[in-house]
């Protein structure tokens, strides 16, 4: 497996590559377009860029 | 073998219509054939590069007539009467104008297995290697298999002929048959000459095409791409190959038929995009290079020469997830299209462009091979059909697909190098492969390939269900509860044991108790975080509990770690407050209250348990690692999870009342919850290690068997450092032992094996997120290969996921995903990092996460994860994770420093170090110096190198590969080692290390020491030196001269180790403490005292003046003492003074301290060792000569017994390895002009008044000398004296064991003087 090319890493510069999905114990997940969702998940935000994705995980904009 | 019908000998002229006398033609072999020829070279024997056909022939056939046909187009094709000639220039093919016919006919009509043995024939035949430079490089044989059956078996050299060839000469050969049978001529020979395609070539190589070729090909791998293989590494082709064939049902065939048109490729387009597909998902790269062979002939003259000139070219493709399947099909069709332009240009010579030879490094992954060849051939007639036997060497695996016109459908072989592929790993790869293939072929190609996965059902089912059914129904407790149960039940057993210390269950659960109901009051409570910032020790324990206690989660701060570190986690998990041994120990500014125990009384509290409202969703711990993009970060764990690995644990292992498990880990590493907290639960006793012991093998091995320690926890390199450990031959009581952390090697598990016979050794495997640990394997002392990290823990699943996230099956490397109940929390604060590392599991119950850890692992066959290494940049240095991305931000945050990068290197085997590399102006020493305030020790690189700039490979990207290894030289513009010891040390660093020199004042990390070398380095020295030397020693005396001053009690020996100040140990954090020599002058005998003071304290030695040069001898004390107090003031030119002498140093201290004081100076120690003051010396004789020999052998720490004279006194300290024994004659003839002038000096001297107190040292032992007493000192001291007896002589004073004694008292008042 190389890295940086990993289901949850950013795509290309630009395209809607993840979603966020939640569940309704209020857990949130990353989740690559082009996989099915899991059962007992549902689309919060998205398809939008990995960036977008990981902003609107965290209100206060802090990224790891 | 039945009777053979025909003998076929050479060919007649007459059967050869056109068969010229000429002599035999030379010609130089084409590139193609080069290669081939060298590979022969290199392994005569080897029949690798045999190809082999065979037809089935249905009808009647005259065996007589069919000789003839072959006789004829034997004549016909040049390239079957070759033979290899090497020549000095080079290896030429020889064209001979005739060879004999190597035809055998044999009858089988009447056997009932006739095909069998036919085979059976055909499969030795293959076994047998040409003879290139004898030819012929051919061979028929021809079995009459039933009445009107045969085989027609033809095995050619792959030097001369090409599948394509193969093709030409058959069907020339029916040709020819069929007009024979049918009394026709032939017709005229269809063939060019084998001259035509040498000239071709030759052509070719000189053209215009050809550079075009050469500049297409090295553009396009430029970037020269890691070629992913099934196998996951490569290997030489073998002498054999493995073959599985196995046909694409009718129904697929037609799918895949007609799945192509609609893509507008062909059947073949789209079974090299399955393969594309199958290889990336399998080898986990989303890259893929698959190898084309091509026909290779392009101009008409080619297409008509039997030969070899077919081509292997790579394809190379981006496999994406996202990608629809009819998108990959595209990429195959345009891809070929291009390869066929430039099919001409040569493998090899790609290799050799792309500088891939030299490396051994392939350019393709497995081969596609698709023969379309019109195989529609009749004898007169009878139909036959064509059979691949073999298609030559076989590098890798080849997947072979046959559409011979036969109505049969895709034939597709599987060719394996038996080197890199088991029987059924190739069967699985076929399986798979075709069930891939028609699963695609009846599934919609415009939905990205992400819904395909390359596990067969039944795989699924294995990997998915069988290996992960693990579900285990348990009670919902806590951390804490079971514990809380225990000390009920077993109130009396000792509970934890530290050093002389030992508490039973209820002691420890009282003191805990009453610290929690303190927590309590300042907020502890479940859902709250505690802090807990305390050295190894009872006390930790104790505060752990009562955290647990109070419901809240507790927070382990490493008192090692650096302030700007502590001060940042306090921040980040924002404690209610923090629970510290000693004030000064946490940062007091970031507004966490602290709770300090060193004189904090919680007498008053209530001992019972508190009660709380504490479920197992709550908190247990928050532990902080590694961060990737430079912080640190919380991963919270709950109760429920930590308490499913203990209950696990417990029925795993069977802790019971008679275990003792040893307690070393740091409580900032997970490994240390179940330390803590699993003996407590089951009514074992924790046996609880000193602070820095984890790091010293010999500590531990002693620590575990006085304390009868039964279980314990080593991370894999650790253990390796131990078990070559004397000692640890002797911890027989061990019955298990825990791995985890990093790669269990097995040459370490086979080790242990052998040095710990009677106990077990378990690999466990898990991050800090999935609480501690979810898999174990228990190591069996005769397995092989690597160690597995083995299969899941209760409540717990493993997925090994490829790129697409479906699961790999066994065998196939993918990255490991942890799901079920020990997941932890998340991070704390990061909902961004927790949900893209915690995500949404597809394989568990509806709403169930998983944890994507990194790590890349594959099933085995029997269930069991191995562990392959990481898919990111996080590495394990000696069991301690470590985010490259943490150490490059910080490096980057250096000033002068543009830009950074971090790796871990292994220069020498076995031995990993952290490397940092810096662009920039900035000084690396200043900067790793930098780094070390800020980053706890693990994280700190051993080395940074600064680079012009960073190398980087043709695509642009940073070549790791390319960056240097540091070059760990000190002694630049160093000092020489001043003595045999330092020499001795110097070199002892040097080799550990590595490093090509080593000065005496060089720090042992600073040259790319680790803890492990460390290791190394002391069990050299005490080899060496047969001394006995701590861990912890090297990490307070870390450079070859302190390490030699604390070695004896003595340390240089060159002349200026004999100047008047000896500095000891440098530094100016605190008020230095000066340590004056006894009679002899020299103050060596203080290196052992200044060692155990620590680093911190600062060590100044006062030597007499006259050991070097002809400086007069003192005529008083007075003068003397005048002298060193001027040399003093150099140092610290105003007091607070500390001094301290032994002998005739105390007398001289004294002294000094007097006159500093008589100066307006204030002295705080003054600190006398067997010293007594001059009246009681005053009346009795000095010494002569014979008793200053005495004194030069008591500096040695010997006594006098049969030495005579200097030459005896030399003997005695030379044959004892004394470094007094390397002072030069003269030196040590002063000395024994210095002892009596002492003597005489001390004798005459008058004592003034000391304003203030004594600390004094007496040896107690009785002695000749019974009139000295201490009590004397009360007519020249204001103050008190406070003695401490020590059981020894006068000499043995400054022995290692009466050292420990006097440096703890010293050590204790230095730090009350400090405070």
């Amino acid at each position: 497996m190389s890295a940086g090319s990993g289901p949850f890493d950013p795509g290309p510069e630009g395209r809607a590559t993840h979603l966020v999905l939640a569940n309704s114990l209020g857990r949130l997940s990353l989740w690559p377009v082009w996989r099915e969702v899991p059962a007992g998940w549902s689309v919060r935000f998205g398809p939008a860029p990995h960036a977008a994705c990981a902003a609107a995980l965290e209100p206060d904009r802090q990224q790891d | 073998m039945t009777a053979l019908l025909t003998d076929a000998d050479g060919a007649g002229p007459e059967h050869r219509p056109d068969a010229p006398d000429a002599p035999a033609v030379e010609l130089p072999l084409t590139a193609a054939q080069s290669g081939m020829w060298y590979a022969q070279s290199l392994d005569p024997p080897s029949p690798a590069q045999n190809t082999a056909e065979c037809l089935e022939i249905d009808g009647p056939l005259d065996p007589e007539l069919f000789a003839a046909a072959l006789r004829r187009v034997t004549a016909e094709a040049d390239a079957l009467r070759v033979s290899v000639v090497d020549s000095p220039d080079g290896p030429r093919q020889r064209v001979l104008p005739s060879v004999a016919l190597p035809l055998t006919t044999h009858d089988l009509r009447d056997a009932s297995d006739a095909v069998r043995r036919a085979e059976e024939w055909m499969r030795a035949d293959l076994a047998e290697p040409f003879d290139l430079t004898a030819g012929p490089l051919f061979r028929h044989a021809l079995f009459r298999v039933g009445e009107e059956r045969w085989l027609w078996y033809q095995r050619i050299h792959h030097l001369v002929m090409d599948g394509f060839g193969y093709s030409l000469l058959v069907r020339r050969t029916a040709q020819v048959y069929t007009a024979l049978a049918r009394g026709e001529a032939p017709g005229p020979r269809v063939f060019g000459t084998l001259a035509d395609l040498v000239d071709e070539d030759a052509a070719y190589r000189s053209s215009e095409a050809f550079t075009a070729d050469r500049t297409h090909w090295t553009e396009a791998f430029a970037d020269r791409p890691e070629v992913p293989r099934l196998a996951g590494r490569g290997a030489l082709p073998s002498r054999t190959f493995l073959r599985r064939t196995a046909h694409l049902g009718p129904e697929t065939t037609e799918g895949v038929r007609e799945l192509a048109s609609r893509l507008r490729a062909t059947w073949p387009d789209v079974l090299i995009a399955a393969q594309a597909l199958y290889t990336s998902r399998a080898t986990g790269h989303r890259e893929v290079v698959l190898g084309l062979p091509m026909m290779g002939r392009m101009g008409s003259v080619s297409l008509r020469v039997p030969g070899m000139v077919m081509n292997v070219l790579p394809l190379r493709l981006d496999v994406s997830p996202d990608a629809t399947f009819a998108e990959l099909v595209r990429q195959v069709v345009l891809g070929i299209r291009e390869v066929r332009r430039h099919q001409r240009f040569r493998y090899e010579d790609i290799r050799r462009d792309l500088r891939l030879l030299g490396e051994n490094r392939g350019l393709v992954g497995p081969l596609v091979n698709v023969m379309p060849f019109d195989y529609a051939v009749d004898f007169a007639g009878a139909p036959a059909r064509a059979r691949n036997l073999s298609a030559g060497p076989v590098d890798d695996l080849t997947v072979n697909i046959y559409d011979r016109a036969d109505g049969r459908g895709l034939r597709i072989d599987h060719d394996g190098n038996p080197a890199l592929y088991a029987d059924g790993e190739l069967a699985a790869h076929q399986e798979r492969f075709l069930n891939l293939v028609e699963r695609l072929s009846g599934a919609d190609p415009h939905v990205p390939t992400a819904a395909h996965g390359i596990a067969t059902a039944a795989e699924l089912e294995l990997v998915l269900g069988t290996f992960n059914d693990t579900e285990r129904a348990l009670p919902p407790t806590t951390l804490i509860g079971p514990i809380e149960s225990r000390a009920a039940r077993t109130p009396e057993a000792t509970a934890l044991v530290y050093g002389d210390t030992s508490l039973t269950y209820e002691e420890l659960n009282t003191r805990a108790n009453r610290l929690a109901r303190h927590l309590r009051t300042l907020g502890a409570r479940p859902g709250a975080v505690v802090a807990v910032s305390v050295p190894r020790s009872v006390e930790l324990v104790v505060s752990l509990l009562a955290v647990l206690k109070a419901g809240a989660a507790y927070l382990p701060l490493d008192p090692d770690y650096p302030e700007q570190r502590l001060a940042y986690m306090l921040r980040d998990a924002a404690p209610v407050c923090a629970v510290t041994d000693r004030a000064g120990r946490l940062p007091e500014d970031t507004g966490t209250p602290l709770v300090v125990l060193d004189g904090l009384d919680v007498s008053g509290y209530l001992w019972v348990n508190p009660s709380r409202p504490l479920t197992p969703a709550h908190p247990a711990y928050v532990i902080y690692t590694s961060g990737s993009t430079g912080r640190p970060k919380g991963v919270v764990v709950s109760h429920g999870a930590i308490d499913n690995r203990l209950r696990w644990m417990q029925s795993a292992y069977g802790l019971t009342s008679d275990d003792r498990v040893l307690q070393k880990t740091p409580s900032s590493f997970d490994v240390s919850v179940w330390e803590f907290f699993w003996p407590l639960r089951q009514g074992a006793v924790l046996v609880v290690a000193e602070p820095g012991g984890h790091r010293d093998p010999a500590y531990l091995a002693r620590l575990i068997r006085e304390q009868g320690v039964t279980t314990c926890h080593f991370v894999p390199s650790m253990l390796q450092v131990f078990l070559v450990e004397e000692e640890a031959k002797a911890c027989g009581g061990l019955r298990r032992v825990f791995c985890s952390g990093e790669a269990l090697p097995r040459e370490t598990a086979d080790a242990f094996g052998r040095e710990l016979p009677g106990a077990e050794l378990h690999n466990l495997y898990g991050p800090t997120e999935a609480a501690v640990d979810v898999t174990s394997h228990a190591c069996a002392a005769e397995a092989a290969g690597p160690v597995p990290i083995g299969r899941p823990v209760w409540n717990t699943r493993l997925y090994v996921l490829d790129a697409a996230l479906q699961p790999c099956p066994p065998g196939i490397p993918g990255e490991l995903y942890l799901a079920g109940r020990q997941l932890a929390e998340g991070y704390l604060n990061r909902p961004g990092l927790t949900a893209s590392r915690f995500v949404a599991d597809p394989f568990g119950r509806p709403e169930e996460r998983m944890y994507r850890t990194g790590d890349l692992a594959h099933w085995t066959a029997q269930g069991e994860a191995v562990y392959l290494g990481r898919t990111d940049d996080q590495v394990k240095l000696r069991g301690q994770r470590i985010e490259l991305g943490e150490i490059e931000t910080a490096l980057t945050a250096r000033d002068g420093v543009d830009a950074a990068c971090a790796l871990v290197r292994e220069d020498r085997p076995g031995e990993q170090r952290l490397v940092g590399y810096i662009t920039g102006g900035a000084d690396p020493v200043a900067v790793r110096a930098s780094l070390a305030r800020e980053l706890p020790e693990h994280l700190v690189p051993a080395a940074v190198v600064a680079l012009e700039a960073f190398p980087l490979s043709p695509n642009g990207k940073l070549d790791r590969r390319a960056l240097p290894a540091p070059v760990f030289s000190g002694g630049a513009g160093s000092r020489r080692p001043s003595n045999a010891r330092e020499e001795a040390l110097t070199r002892l660093f040097a080799q550990v290390l590595g490093a090509d020199r080593v000065g005496p004042d060089d720090t042992f990390f600073d040259l790319g020491g680790t803890s492990l070398l460390a290791v190394r380095l002391v069990a050299r020295v005490r080899e060496e030196f047969g001394a006995e030397l701590t861990i912890g020693s090297l990490f307070e005396s870390p450079t070859p001269a302190t390490l030699a001053a604390r070695l004896g009690s003595s340390g240089p020996a060159s002349e200026d180790a004999l100047d008047v100040v000896l500095r000891l140990r440098g530094g100016d954090g605190r008020p230095p403490l000066f340590a004056i020599h006894p009679a002899g002058g020299i103050a060596w005998c203080y290196a052992g005292l200044s060692a155990r003071l620590g680093p911190e304290q600062p060590v100044y030695g006062i030597q007499a003046r006259g050991l070097v040069g002809d400086e007069a001898l003192p005529r008083t004390l007075q003068e003397e003492a005048s002298d060193y107090v001027r040399h003093i003031r150099a140092i610290q030119e105003h007091g607070p003074y500390r001094l301290l002498g032994w002998s005739v140093g105390g007398v001289l201290a004294h002294t000094v301290a007097v006159l500093l004081q008589e100066a307006g100076e204030q002295v705080e120690l003054l600190a006398l060792l067997d010293a007594f003051p001059a009246e009681q010396w005053r009346e009795r004789p000095a010494p002569e000569e014979g008793d200053a020999l005495t004194a030069v052998l008591r500096m040695a720490g010997f006594e006098r017994t049969h030495e005579r004279n200097r030459e005896d006194v030399l003997g005695t300290l030379r044959r004892a390895g004394s470094p007094l024994a390397g002072l030069s004659d003269r030196a040590l003839s002063k000395i024994v002009d210095i002892v009596p002038n002492h003597a005489r000096m001390m004798r005459e001297h008058h004592h003034r008044d000391y304003e203030g107190d004594l600390l004094f040292f007496t040896a107690a032992a009785p002695r000749a000398e019974d009139w000295l007493t201490r009590e004397a000192w009360r007519a020249h001291v204001t103050g008190s004296i406070d003695n401490h007896d020590l059981d020894c002589t006068h000499p043995q004073l400054m022995q290692d064991r009466h050292l420990d004694d006097i440096a703890a008292v010293l050590a204790a008042r230095l730090k009350e003087l400090d405070a």
